[in-house]
């Protein structure tokens, strides 16, 4: 296998499989890395059509196992389980430090197309609102882009991507180029009916899902299963192996090399400039080295920011690109809770038939347009209605006959809404190198110090309140209501370490998501992101990586990169 | 110090040195094979017994009973059970079953539970199950409202639930979830249909369609 390329991309996850994509069709000859084993679209996904009763522990999987080694993954309960355990990490075998009085649980997917096999799968915009947040609050660095430059490159990944939802004219979340939208369900219109009735200004919609409602290109349909994380042999959701590596791999220039780990990139000592990178192979631990004129970190939020840091040199003492003191620095994550739930009543005589894999949500309406609150940014809510199921008579008296009859039918209809507020930038919360600490490679193991500040608490306490008076409003009964903050990481919207800015001192990445200091080295996954807004990030992620890698071979082909 | 007592009228252990001494006097067995082991949490704790043969069928029989379709036991369940519980599943271990069978007992009057006759073992399952659900179960203290409620100010945390009724918890819902993703329960008892297809209804009047036991997200697995 050469050595050489005129690209490198480092993990194959949602933006190594959009840097890859646009990479070869603008005709670059690339490598992309990922640190993980090989799963091929439709076959690797073992599990997939599997029942429960075929299982070994009927799909609930080994709880002892889970505890001692999958004890941050399994706390994922709706997309971890036995079908789709091998799509998470070991956290025995991978493991990372919290630093003292700090928690972060680290959910990953280390293999090939990584969490994008396992996603939410919730895809929406950005607005101005949110790119012009930090420069308004003063807090963070001001994003050197706004939504104009942004609108474009969402209207070029949605048409690849395929988005279903509903055109709703929000300037708070802004409308895209939509395949037809998912029906709510009764409980679902019903509480919506009041909410947009009796809340001016707030209104409950389908989320904007990237499971599919028509076909698009090869990939067919959703078949409403949810069995999304087990993997889609239908390709009805995006991933890596759905859609963006099929793309690649049609030019005939991607070179993939699995099981293999970045150490850390190799550069020029006068320039700084990125030369390539060294790695390590997982399996037999054999050491390479490969060359490019671009590398590309896509590797995820943490691990884009601990490869940086590795990197250290006479040229980068402090990590790569980090004569700002910066990287590292403002780890994020939506905080979230579990703001309300509520039984609905009314619609007992309605029901469904199948596996809707999305959700509702109530858009962002705390400090838009003339609400003011006293925390900064808003929140969303994310929720869905379901009639209880079988499981119900694990939780309920009654035996026998009786009991069997009584779990033939739907139970109650319960609609939750849980809450992602904004987070913050802040300088204390960081990924760091442990300094003595390594992982079964040898190398540095990551240590994170993560908490949610007052603003966040604050927002999610007003979520509460606001989950519960519309709920109340609808005629539910609310069943339970929190503001308790879930641990840091627990939207896996991890975000930051490597932000964007205008100024090389303030910040890692331009506004093109080149390293300031290195511009031929790009960050355009999570670990790029300035602030969070309070919306799921990852189509933002494609839009800045399709931009980013658009503008890079530009500068390559005019010999300025 | 060490101390025994009885909490209801199970034999109670507080120490190893009780749960030896009552081994020693036949009120359990320990053995290989992980027969009966107490152990020593600060809560009073139950001693396990060897779980009789058919025991855990019984219990799949009054939760679940053979109706048009299997119950419980010609389902599988009560092999999966010990196996479940042994790894872990539903909040169990593989103590649950025997520490459960030795409460039944003392319930049971002047027999063991096994020997009582079905009707007196339903009445007594009855009396249990109706206590057990009376009130929620609290909320694992893992979880935001948990944690919530904890941080109340002047709360004083909930007594812990008593063992039986923790006990029955465990074991109910095991039994319900195991059923209902065997083959027998999951798509002889109700529907089950991994592919809706062009089938899927979001908003349908009800009993115009299947019941389906593979709702992933309403029965969270």
């Amino acid at each position: 296998m050469t050595s050489e390329f005129d690209a490198i991309v480092v993990g194959s996850g949602i933006t190594g499989g959009w840097s890859a994509k646009e990479l070869t069709e603008k005709g670059l000859k690339i490598l992309m890395i990922e640190r993980g084993p090989l799963i091929e679209h439709q076959s690797g996904y073992v599990n997939e059509m599997k029942s429960p009763w075929e299982m070994p522990f009927h799909g609930f999987g080994d709880a002892n196992l889970y505890k001692r080694e999958y004890f941050v993954q399994s706390q994922k309960r709706m997309f971890f389980n036995e079908y789709t355990q091998q799509h998470w990490v070991n956290d025995k075998e991978n493991p990372y430090q919290q630093a003292p009085g700090s928690r972060f649980d680290w959910f990953r997917g280390y293999q090939l197309g990584g969490k994008s096999l396992i996603w939410g799968r919730q895809c929406y915009r950005w607005s101005d609102l949110d790119f012009s947040a930090n420069g308004r609050d003063g807090i963070g660095v001001d994003w050197p882009i706004r939504y104009a430059d942004v609108a474009p490159w969402y209207d070029y990944v949605e048409n690849f991507i395929g988005v279903s939802g509903s055109q709703e004219g929000l300037e708070v979340l802004p409308d895209g180029n939509f395949l037809p939208a998912m029906e709510l369900r009764a409980a679902e219109k019903s509480v919506k009916a009041v909410i947009e009735d009796r809340f001016p200004g707030r209104k409950m919609i389908i989320g904007r899902s990237s499971n599919i409602t028509k076909q698009v290109g090869d990939r067919g349909p959703c078949q409403y299963r949810l069995l999304c994380s087990r993997g889609c042999t239908y390709g009805a959701y995006f991933s890596t192996q759905s859609s963006t590596l099929p793309a690649a791999q049609a030019t005939g220039l991607l070179t993939l090399l699995t099981d293999t780990v970045v150490e850390g990139i190799d550069h020029d000592p006068v320039t700084g400039r990125a030369t390539g990178v060294r790695t390590l192979n997982t399996k037999d631990h054999a050491r390479q080295r490969f060359t490019a004129k671009l590398v590309v970190m896509n590797a995820g939020t943490i691990n884009t920011n601990a490869i940086l840091l590795r990197s250290q040199s006479d040229k980068h003492p402090n990590g790569f690109g980090n004569s700002s003191g910066m990287l590292g620095r403002f780890l994020m994550d939506h905080a979230s809770a579990t703001s309300a739930i509520g039984i609905v009543h009314g619609v007992d005589d309605r029901t469904y038939f199948g596996n809707r894999p999305n959700n509702i949500i109530i858009p962002r309406f705390r400090n838009v347009g003339e609400d003011k609150q006293s925390f900064h940014r808003g929140y969303m809510f994310q929720g869905a209605a379901s009639r209880r199921g079988w499981k119900r008579g694990g939780d309920m008296a009654g035996l026998g006959t009786e009991l069997k009859q009584d779990l033939e039918g739907p139970g109650e209809w319960q609609l939750f809404l849980g809450a992602f507020a904004e987070c913050l930038p802040n300088a204390e919360n960081r990924v760091q190198l442990h300094k003595n600490k390594t992982d079964p490679l040898g190398l540095s193991q990551v240590e994170i110090s993560f908490r949610y500040g007052q603003n966040e608490l604050t927002a999610l306490k007003d979520a509460e309140a606001e989950a519960r008076r519309m709920l109340e409003a609808a005629g539910c009964t609310v069943v339970m209501s929190s503001a308790e903050p879930d641990p840091g990481g627990s939207s896996i919207h991890e975000m930051g370490g490597a932000r964007m800015g205008a100024d090389p001192k303030q910040s890692v990445v331009n506004s093109f998501n080149q390293v300031h200091d290195a511009p031929n080295v790009l960050v355009t996954d999570g670990a790029a992101m300035s602030s969070t807004a309070c919306q799921n990030p990852s189509l933002t992620y494609m839009a800045l990586t399709a931009r980013a890698m658009d503008h890079a071979v530009a500068r390559l082909k005019e010999h300025a990169l | 110090m060490s101390s025994s007592s009885t909490a209801g009228n199970w034999p109670v252990v507080e120490t190893r040195r009780d749960f030896l001494r009552l081994a020693a006097l036949g009120g359990i067995a320990i053995a290989g094979g992980g027969l009966a082991v107490v152990s020593m949490r600060r809560e009073a704790e139950v001693a396990a017994k060897v779980v009789s043969p058919g025991f855990a069928a019984r219990l799949c029989d009054i939760v679940l009973p053979p109706t048009g379709t299997p119950g419980a036991a010609q389902a599988g369940v009560p092999a999966f059970l010990p196996e479940a519980f042994r790894h872990g599943l539903f909040g169990g271990d593989a103590l649950t079953l025997g520490r459960f069978e030795t409460i039944l007992d003392t319930k049971a009057g002047s027999s063991v539970f096994m020997r009582c006759s079905s009707a007196k073992q339903v009445e007594v399952l009855t009396a249990l199950d109706e206590a057990t659900f009376a009130r929620r179960a609290p909320p694992p203290p893992a979880t935001s409202a948990a944690n919530a409620q904890n941080s109340q100010p002047g709360h004083e945390p909930a007594p812990a639930e008593p063992l039986e009724n923790r006990l029955w918890r465990t074991i109910k819902d095991a039994i319900v979830s195991s059923y209902y993703t065997t083959e027998a329960g999951g798509s002889q008892e109700l529907t089950f249909q991994l592919i809706a297809g062009d089938e899927y209804r979001a908003d349908v009047q009800l009993g115009t369609v299947p019941y389906l036991s593979n709702y992933w997200m309403e029965n969270v697995f």
